[in-house]
């Protein structure tokens, strides 16, 4: 046989060979394809809750409502009703010493003559008050129309009524914001950039299935990044201390590779399998009010959190058609502990954005289904929401 | 748009969908041609695993000109020499011993050999005489060719391809 024939008889006979693939070559393959999922490290929540804190604060502050000028205060307006509110024929001017004589003694014991008819003059009309109570503007102090007051209480008779009126305001504003209060709020935690697929491909010895379920299930080629969403409730029952409590659904999902045999133990072998775990939680947490003021408040938290797996989903890439398993099995509880730091700025008298990063550790995680808080069980926490006073 | 228009559109995408229905498709194939180059399971599977790792990452060199599994072979038949290369196993010294005269003309009873069995002929074959065989016979590279690539000299490419038939005749006989 020539050269040439042997080669051509060795091209055909070789031209479409093919060989069986050992299932961890597409293991491999799959974990060096990892998906590109978002993966957000400890500094980048740190910096968006510190930017976001910021930028609304600024908002705030640029934007400072006209409430600060004069805000109704219940205990003036109950000081002014046990004024002298006679009618007065609004045509017949009043004299000036009859106004000073219906103030109460403690409006002009201490004041100059020439503040007391200042302070009769800057009067704030009662009917403005009681009957218009959100046109808050017309409750600053007028100097132009004696005329049109009905009756009147004073202001400010002296500087040291101002500083008094100011600080009642200060206390009944605190006073305002203990008792109940509910936020609604979303949550991120970071996942992470390691990668648990490189190195160790497949198990060491495959598993053969006895039941339905997922097998030989690799280290994960990626993590989705945790999501958050829930409801709350605090009760501040001492001057700078509050407890919280409420209700929060957690969304897991990440990737790997596995088998996976279904109810006829059919084998779906070293498949692409993406996992979705949906949590319920009740966090605990006692917060304590290090600085406060009309806008902002800045405060320290620690608590607890006990989560409950409500179900954990797969789907199982195949063509043409996807595959689903849902894992029926029973896990215990999972805790955690956490603490943290918390932003909160007042939108309004009845409304606060805060922002609450913590440092979060899941305590029981042996048990629990695979996911980033058993692989990583201390993360970042950044909670952010509404919060609304009653 | 064709169906493999359609699918390299996919993979460009980065579609695991797609990569997994490239890989169903080529890897039998390309385990064969890994296993020609390599000569055990093992390293084989090493370059199939890295090969496709190629192919889904450099998807966007591939113009759509020519055959996609052609563009997928080349770069499965780079990453082997990539390995035999790095694993010193191409012995790049000389070796212009003339062989020539050595093949038999007697003929040798290929056409009874199955491919399975071939192939682990191939795969006995010292590295430096498979790879030369491989790309001149099954890739048809010229002795140029083969020089350029494996950093020798087109009288040690003719020679260890030589030497390479010589072997596999013999096997073939012995198996007869």
């Amino acid at each position: 046989m020539k050269e040439k024939e042997f080669d051509i008889s060795v091209r055909n006979i070789l031209e479409d060979a093919e060989m069986p693939v050992s299932p961890k070559v597409w293991r491999g393959v799959s974990a060096s394809m990892a998906p590109r999922k978002v993966v957000v490290p400890f500094w980048a929540y740190a910096m968006a809750g510190v930017a976001a804190a910021a930028a609304v604060a600024v908002g705030v502050f640029i934007h400072r409502p006209a409430e600060t000028l004069a805000p109704v205060n219940p205990a003036i307006v109950a000081e002014a009703s046990s004024v002298d509110t006679t009618p007065v024929d609004a045509t017949v001017a009043v004299p000036i010493e009859k106004q000073i004589e219906r103030l109460p003694a403690s409006a002009v014991a201490k004041a100059e003559p020439r503040k007391s008819i200042d302070a009769v003059q800057e009067v704030v009309p009662v009917s403005a008050v009681v009957e218009e109570p959100a046109s808050r503007k017309q409750d600053v102090v007028r100097r132009d129309a004696p005329a049109q007051v009905k009756a009147s209480f004073p202001v400010a008779a002296s500087i040291e009524e101002d500083n008094a009126a100011l600080n009642q305001l200060a206390f009944s504003r605190k006073k305002a914001r203990r008792g109940l209060s509910f936020d609604a709020m979303g949550d991120l935690q970071n996942n992470t950039r390691r990668s648990f697929a490189r190195g160790t491909l497949a198990p060491a010895t495959k598993q053969t299935a006895s039941a339905p379920g997922i097998y030989n299930a690799t280290p994960e080629v990626a993590f989705g990044l945790p999501v958050a969403l829930g409801v709350g409730v605090s009760y501040q029952f001492a001057d700078r201390l509050s407890i919280g409590t409420g209700l929060r659904y957690t969304w897991l999902s990440r990737t790997f590779v596995g088998d996976y045999y279904d109810q006829d133990l059919f084998l779906y072998d070293s498949r692409d399998i993406d996992n979705y775990q949906h949590w319920l939680g009740i966090p605990l947490n006692l917060y304590y009010d290090l600085i406060s003021s009309h806008y902002w408040h800045f405060r320290a938290f620690t608590g607890v959190g006990a989560e409950i797996l409500l179900s954990n989903n797969y789907r199982i890439h195949h063509t043409p058609q996807d595959v689903y398993y849902k894992d029926t099995a029973k896990y215990p509880l999972l805790f955690s502990v956490g603490a943290g730091v918390g932003l909160e700025l007042k939108m309004s008298s009845t409304v606060g954005v805060f922002f609450d990063p913590s440092l979060r550790y899941y305590v029981n995680t042996a048990k629990a289904p695979r996911s980033i808080r058993t692989v990583q069980p201390f993360c970042v926490d950044v909670e952010a929401g509404l919060r609304f006073y009653l | 748009m064709s169906s493999l228009e359609r699918l390299v559109s996919s993979l460009k995408e980065g579609d695991r969908k797609a990569q997994r229905r490239v890989f169903d498709a080529l890897a039998p194939k390309m385990m064969a041609v890994c296993l020609r180059y390599m000569g055990n399971k093992d390293d084989a599977e090493d370059v199939l695993q890295e090969g496709f790792v190629t192919v889904f990452t450099k998807i966007d060199s591939y113009s759509g000109a020519g055959s996609f599994e052609g563009w997928a072979r080349k770069i499965f038949v780079n990453t082997a020499l990539m390995h035999l290369r790095r694993t010193d196993a191409l012995g790049l010294s000389d070796d212009i011993e003339e062989a020539r005269t050595l093949f038999t003309e007697e003929a040798t009873p290929i056409e009874r050999i199955g491919y399975k069995e071939l192939l682990k002929m191939i795969a006995a074959l010292p590295p430096e005489y498979r790879t030369v065989f491989n790309l001149y016979v099954l890739e048809g590279y010229s002795h140029k060719d083969i020089s350029e690539e494996l950093g020798c000299t087109e009288a040690t490419s003719r020679s260890r391809l030589q030497r390479a038939r010589l072997k596999l005749q013999e096997m073939i006989r012995a198996q007869k």
